[in-house]
């Protein structure tokens, strides 16, 4: 099965990693969810975080998986309660608004969050590799990321 | 002014060591050492009674001079014995260890000590660097980020997961959560700009060690300058020095058994091979490595502290003063002492923390 996966217009270099990780990435269209096959995985920033939302609610059959990267502080996104797919939702470290991680995970059912160290809200800028790096492999893994699966083998 | 002992738990016979390090465990003869560690306990009792504020712990490894390779062990171990003094971890080596364990560590002694832990984040000296098998040029950086990781730890109360440079969790949930919230009083030691920032940064106090007052003095300044920069003004028990000792009746008698030691070649710090200490300088700056100087030198001529380096020498009136002087220039408001000199036996410990309690402790109270 094709992996695809929906992104927010503003995390090019984060699609551009996934494209090279073998991810069909197409942006996010916010007004149409005909921009990719079924079913899709979506990342989405603080913009575009009421539409992910949106999607994950109204489609839950072809939203497979969800990453939210710094998504609005208070008042959150309505329905987050309903969302049914896996749900990573990240914050750096550095954000003030980071707190509100807690927030997010209280909400929505199937729930992990993370903290991306010396990042601050622009975390695709400050620290595009870290951002890359859990976020496919939350996509890829979903909620079994939980355990590493990096060889730490040194003389097999 | 509070003073503080620092529970060093040295090896009965460490007067016999060789002076580099590690010691060889060879050294160890563990009847010995388990009535070293009863006797270190017996000592922070004794420290506890005459009115130290604090009894701290270091993590120290591979040798008997401070034989507190796991320190949160040693905290737990006295923390049951002294039930009034706080308990400080000065601290856990950061970039040796797993931040979510130490993180751990530091709640669990929270909650056994009721709330009477304070933190101190450390790097490590020089030689610790080839403990763990961490690359020392990675040494800072896995400072840093553990600072960060471990107050992350200690107070988010929701499971999370961590993306870092040099640590990946998926799933961290420290428990217990410390008992005093948001998180123990908690300092850096350090001598370096950036960790001083970072604690003025993040309003964490700050520990020096085994310097003059006058550099003490210019790492404070930058220090509070910093703090005021984050619109801050640290308490008194924020600025902690830690400096090691050797009281006697008189100034005469401290400068007999001192000029006993230098004769002896008896150095109290750590001596290193010099051409180790320039292999792990040179591999924390990134620089270079000459390996072929690694192995140069004899064992008896390539000693590093052979200079005995006591930061307080002398009878009561001569060590209130030299403390007080870190306390008038540097504002430092706990004093950490290490007594235990490699020469000295546990009576000698034990006497010397009676005077130093009877003659220079109430009046350190009084700054």
């Amino acid at each position: 099965m094709d992996k695809v996966v929906v992104i927010s217009a503003g995390l090019p270099a984060l699609a551009a990693g996934l494209a090279t990780q073998g991810w069909h990435t197409a942006d996010l269209e916010p007004d149409t969810e005909s921009d990719a096959g079924s079913p899709y995985a979506l990342v989405a920033t603080a913009d575009d975080a009421a539409v992910a939302v949106r999607r994950a609610v109204q489609s839950p059959q072809r939203l497979s998986v969800l990453v939210m990267v710094a998504p609005p502080a208070l008042p959150l996104p309505a329905d987050l309660r309903r969302i049914q797919c896996p749900t990573l939702v990240v914050f750096g470290n550095d954000d003030p608004q980071a707190d509100t991680a807690r927030a997010y995970r209280a909400q929505i059912p199937n729930c992990h969050i993370a903290f991306v160290y010396d990042a601050g809200h622009d975390i695709a800028i400050q620290r595009p590799q870290a951002l890359l790096n859990l976020a496919a492999d939350f996509l890829e893994r979903r909620e079994t990321f939980i355990v590493a699966n990096r060889s730490r083998v040194i003389n097999p | 002014m509070k003073a503080s002992y620092l529970g060093a738990m040295g090896y009965a016979h460490r007067r016999d060591f060789p002076l580099t390090w590690p010691t060889p465990p060879a050294f160890n003869d563990p009847a010995i050492s388990v009535q070293s560690y009863r006797d270190g306990i017996t000592e922070c009792e004794f420290a506890e009674s005459v009115g130290f504020d604090w009894i701290s712990f270091s993590e120290h490894h591979y040798s008997g001079r401070i034989a507190t390779g796991t320190p949160a062990v040693m905290a737990a171990a006295v923390a049951e014995r002294c039930q009034r003094a706080q308990i400080a971890l000065l601290g856990p080596l950061l970039p040796l260890n797993n931040p979510v364990r130490a993180a751990e560590e530091l709640a669990l002694l929270d909650n056994l000590t009721n709330g009477r832990l304070v933190v101190g984040f450390l790097r490590g000296t020089p030689n610790e660097d080839q403990v763990y098998g961490v690359n020392p040029a990675e040494g800072r950086g896995r400072m840093l980020e553990g600072m960060d990781l471990i107050i992350r730890a200690l107070t988010e109360p929701q499971p999370f997961a961590w993306e870092g440079r040099y640590y990946q969790f998926r799933t961290v949930a420290v428990w217990p959560r410390p008992v005093q919230q948001p998180f123990p009083p908690t300092l850096v030691a350090t001598r370096s700009d950036d960790a001083v920032q970072y604690a003025a940064a993040h309003r964490l106090g700050l520990g020096v060690s085994f310097l003059p007052v006058d550099e003490v003095g210019c790492i404070t300044d930058k220090y509070l300058d910093w703090c005021a920069a984050a619109g801050w003004t640290p308490q008194p028990e924020q600025l902690v020095f830690r400096g090691s000792i050797y009281l006697a009746e008189t100034d005469r008698q401290a400068q007999e058994w001192f000029s006993r030691q230098v004769n002896q070649g008896r150095a109290p710090g750590m001596a290193l091979r010099s051409s180790v200490a320039q292999v792990i300088q040179a591999s924390r700056a990134g620089q270079p490595v000459n390996y072929g100087n690694v192995f140069a030198g004899s064992a008896s001529g390539d000693i590093l502290g052979g200079a005995p380096g006591l930061t307080f020498v002398g009878g009561p009136d001569t060590v209130f003063e030299q403390i007080k002087a870190y306390h008038d220039r540097c504002g430092t408001g706990v004093i950490d002492l290490f007594f235990q000199q490699p020469s000295l036996t546990h009576q000698d410990i034990m006497a010397e923390i009676d005077l130093f309690g009877r003659e220079v402790l109430p009046r350190l109270k009084e700054l």
